[in-house]
């Protein structure tokens, strides 16, 4: 399997390189390779979109650069995540903390379950801005109120005193993305951010991504399931199928001459719908 | 793994307590009703290997007998309280409406009353006697099978081929018996094995505060009772008797989460 | 919310008017003539009238069942017969202990299921799983009127470092209240375990160290506050399991609560005194239960501000 090749013409050195990633999962006394070889890099600035069914393994991927795979159902994990050139895998748990939601955000699928349900929004948000920058409350807060206003909240003020369950999809996405922006991490990684959200919806917030990433200049990891959505927000594009890479290439290249005929069947099953 | 090994360690010490109980009269070194007051209270020896207790009885004839108390009021217990209440509960689950309703009210009031109280204040007005014991276990015993039963009921009456039974003008009863009620089996064996260990400890404690077998009984919890007044002079008296209450109850629970397990794989997270 | 209160509070008036009746009933289950159990066989006639004429049971039963009824909306639960004193005094002096002890099981219960079910849950299946897995069992197991004996012979009589009988201070309560925790220990640590394990495959737990927070605020704050919240239910239901152990621990320890007070009266066939306890913990239970409902609500928003 040959790694990625992108364009190194006129683009910097990565801000991510993930380089032989491999991930063995436990399932019932057997090791199960659920990441096979994975190689991939992120450049400041773009987006890397990966695209599968689901059980590719692109959540595990997406999962694995934050070493956030629970132990069962981890068995182990090789290869390399260099972030700035710093090999997150050497990384203790401890080590690691500084380093997630500082620098690398994360945006889970589904709001209403990766929101804490007994927390208030503000609670949420003020404990993830004080954990990593040195503020006191009272900025903490106002910090959380213009980053609500920045991801389009209607009424941030009024909205922050309220529950999870007391948002709508979209509200409750939005909430999540201010979060994941809180401490301005230069890579955001996204696990299907539109899917649980109605279509009207997804489209806003894929527009909200767009506009974030051009203002505060991030680097994107962006993961669905839907070459459309990927075809809209992708620099780059990973195409993944069991665990592993099938295809990458910049996305214009992807859609126009796809080289693997899995990408053609994906390509094939938007355009007939 | 470590659930089945248990689970067997269960059955077994089931077993052996069974056995003792039902050949006690034939096995029991002594007499349990065997007085020798210039033996009272002595330790353990070979011929006594428990020791006397206060009355100069040896104390390992009576647990074997004691056996007999404790097994068959749990069992019998469960056995009664169990037809009471997965019939209540069939019923009430099945036809819903008022007798349904009247059952659940009544489960409400009798629920009011905490662990052994209700028991206790039956027994309190019958009066103290292994009978008065297992109708008042009764009465706090179906009610937790009543529950359990209504509960599946209503959850396995809705399925696709107890309708068919139904369109197909089969009796209520019939499908009461033969559709619904193999299909809740299982929890319902659960339920009694925990049940008999509730019941076995429910009787003990009845009888330790004299509430239970008339005093001389070789009952365990009596046994413990009189252990107490010489627990100064006599620790030996108060072991053994709550070491066979423990072993026949943490036994019957063993066996109980097992089947659970075994039942319902979707209770043990692997 | 305030519609599941009111509904709550129906409920709460028709269980304890039922509870009222079963427990007027009572008197009149007794084999034979209660006054003859009561006074025994040689009281003399007088004394009999007036005893029956006392509890009213010269009178019909629904005349009885009325003015009881009346009696207890008053908080008057009859006169105890051998002291001439009233039920509801003789019940409220000995409150306290049974509080006492009662308080004192809760914290012993809480100080060993909260780290035993933490770290159970934290290492599933390791040594400390599995063995606090059995000693939950034996703790579930272990009759309480032979744990109370044991920790007698163990620390008063063999190592004579705490003191066996009558309450006192803290050093009195301490065996008691291991005597009478010890189960609602065992059962509470299995809870707040897989309750944890449950909680802990929350994907806002792994938002939580998504977000970079230090492992111990994952677990303390955004794990355990949610395990916790139906860990309070079965608070509510196992105080009913104290209720009731504290009858059989207050006989073990000659504790002056209201277990040995229902007791006492029930050896001396003081029916007015049995009554008037059975009602009174019977009640006890059920408003503990009514709050512990609304615990459960007010503290799960998503349940509160429905």
């Amino acid at each position: 399997m040959t790694p990625t090749t992108p364009e190194k013409t006129d683009t910097p050195t990565p801000i991510l390189v993930v380089k032989d990633l491999n991930v063995v999962f436990r399932v019932k006394h057997h090791a199960v390779p659920i990441i096979k070889n994975i190689s991939f890099n992120l450049f400041p600035k773009q987006t890397l979109g990966i695209v599968g069914e689901s059980g590719s393994g692109k959540s595990v991927t997406a999962l694995s650069v934050m070493k956030l795979i629970d132990t069962p159902p981890l068995l182990h994990m090789t290869g390399q995540i260099l972030f700035q050139g710093r090999d997150l895998m050497t990384l203790s748990n401890r080590q690691m903390q500084p380093l997630r939601g500082k620098e690398l955000g994360f945006i889970f699928q589904e709001p209403m379950t990766a929101l804490n349900p007994v927390l208030t929004i503000k609670d949420q948000l003020v404990e993830m801005i004080r954990n990593h920058l040195k503020v006191t409350r009272r900025e903490a807060v106002d910090r959380a109120v213009s980053l609500l206003t920045e991801v389009g909240m209607p009424n941030p003020g009024q909205r922050m005193r309220n529950y999870p369950h007391q948002l709508s999809g979209g509200m409750r996405q939005r909430a999540m993305i201010a979060m994941a922006l809180s401490c301005n991490p230069k890579v955001l990684i996204a696990d299907e951010p539109t899917t649980a959200l109605d279509v009207t919806i997804q489209a806003q917030v894929l527009e909200l991504f767009r506009t974030l990433q051009e203002e505060r200049q991030m680097s994107l990891l962006f993961i669905s399931h839907d070459l459309r959505v990927i075809a809209e927000i992708a620099d780059q594009v990973m195409v993944m199928r069991d665990g592993k890479n099938i295809e990458s290439a910049n996305v214009d290249r992807l859609f126009h001459s796809p080289i693997r005929a899995y990408t053609r069947e994906l390509l094939g099953l938007i355009r007939y719908q | 793994m470590f659930q089945s090994k248990w689970t067997y360690i269960g059955a077994v010490i089931i077993a052996v307590f069974a056995l003792a109980a039902i050949f006690a009269p034939w096995l029991a070194p002594y007499n349990p009703y065997d007085m020798r007051l210039a033996e009272q209270l002595s330790l353990p020896t070979l011929e006594h290997f428990m020791g006397q207790d206060a009355n100069g009885v040896d104390i390992f004839s009576r647990l074997m007998h004691g056996a007999r108390i404790s097994l068959s009021v749990g069992v019998i217990v469960v056995l009664i309280s169990g037809t009471i209440g997965i019939t209540m509960g069939l019923v009430s689950g099945y036809y819903g409406g008022w007798p349904d309703t009247i059952l659940m009210r009544l489960v409400d009031i009798l629920m009011a009353f905490p662990g052994l109280l209700l028991a206790i204040a039956l027994v309190s007005v019958l009066g103290p006697n292994i009978l008065n014991v297992v109708i008042a276990l009764t009465v706090l015993g179906w009610v937790s099978f009543a529950r359990l039963v209504r509960g599946q009921v209503l959850s396995v009456k809705e399925r696709e081929y107890i309708q068919a039974a139904r369109t197909s003008g089969q009796s209520d009863a019939r499908i009461m018996v033969v559709h619904i009620f193999p299909n809740i089996l299982s929890p319902v064996i659960v339920q009694a094995t925990f049940s008999v260990a509730g019941v076995i400890i429910a009787e003990s404690s009845l009888s330790f505060l004299g509430l239970g077998a008339p005093p001389g009984t070789p009952s365990w919890g009596a046994m413990l009772s009189e252990g107490k007044q010489v627990i100064l002079e006599a620790p030996h008296v108060s072991i053994f008797p709550g070491l066979a209450i423990m072993l026949v109850v943490m036994a019957f629970n063993f066996l109980g989460d097992g089947l659970r397990d075994r039942f319902d794989p979707k209770s043990t997270i692997n | 919310m305030l519609l599941y209160i009111i509904r709550r509070l129906l409920l709460l008036i028709f269980v304890l008017f039922g509870v009222v009746t079963l427990v007027f009933m009572l008197i009149h289950m007794i084999p034979g003539d209660p006054v003859d159990i009561m006074l025994g066989d040689h009281a003399i006639a007088a004394d009999r009238k007036l005893l029956t004429e006392n509890l009213g049971l010269n009178q019909p039963i629904h005349l009885q069942y009325a003015s009881y009824m009346a009696g207890i909306l008053r908080g008057n639960l009859g006169i105890s017969i051998h002291s001439k004193r009233p039920v509801t005094d003789e019940i409220l002096e000995r409150f306290p202990a049974s509080v006492e002890l009662m308080f004192g099981a809760m914290v012993v219960a809480l100080i060993m299921a909260l780290p035993l079910g933490i770290i159970s849950a934290l290492k599933p299946y390791g040594i400390i799983d599995n063995s606090s897995m059995l000693i939950s069992f034996l703790g579930i197991s272990i009759p309480n009127f032979w744990l109370g004996p044991l920790l007698i012979i163990l620390f008063s009589i063999q190592l004579d470092w705490l003191p066996i009988n009558e309450r006192g201070g803290i050093e009195h309560l301490i065996l008691p209240s291991i005597t009478l925790g010890t189960a609602m220990a065992a059962m509470l640590s299995r809870m707040i375990r897989a309750s944890l394990l449950e909680v802990l495959n929350e994907e806002y737990v792994r938002n939580a160290r998504a977000k970079g927070l230090p492992e111990r605020k994952v677990i303390l704050k955004h794990a355990l506050r949610n395990a916790l919240i139906p860990v309070i239910t079965i608070i509510g239901l196992q105080v009913g399991v104290l209720l009731s152990g504290a009858i059989i621990t207050e006989a073990i320890f000659d504790w002056p609560g209201l277990g040995s007070l229902l007791l006492d009266a029930i050896y001396s066939r003081n029916y007015p005194l049995v009554q008037g306890c059975i009602l009174f913990i019977a009640t006890i239970y059920v408003l503990v239960n009514l709050l512990t409902d609304l615990t459960y609500a007010w503290v799960d928003p998503r349940v509160r501000l429905e």
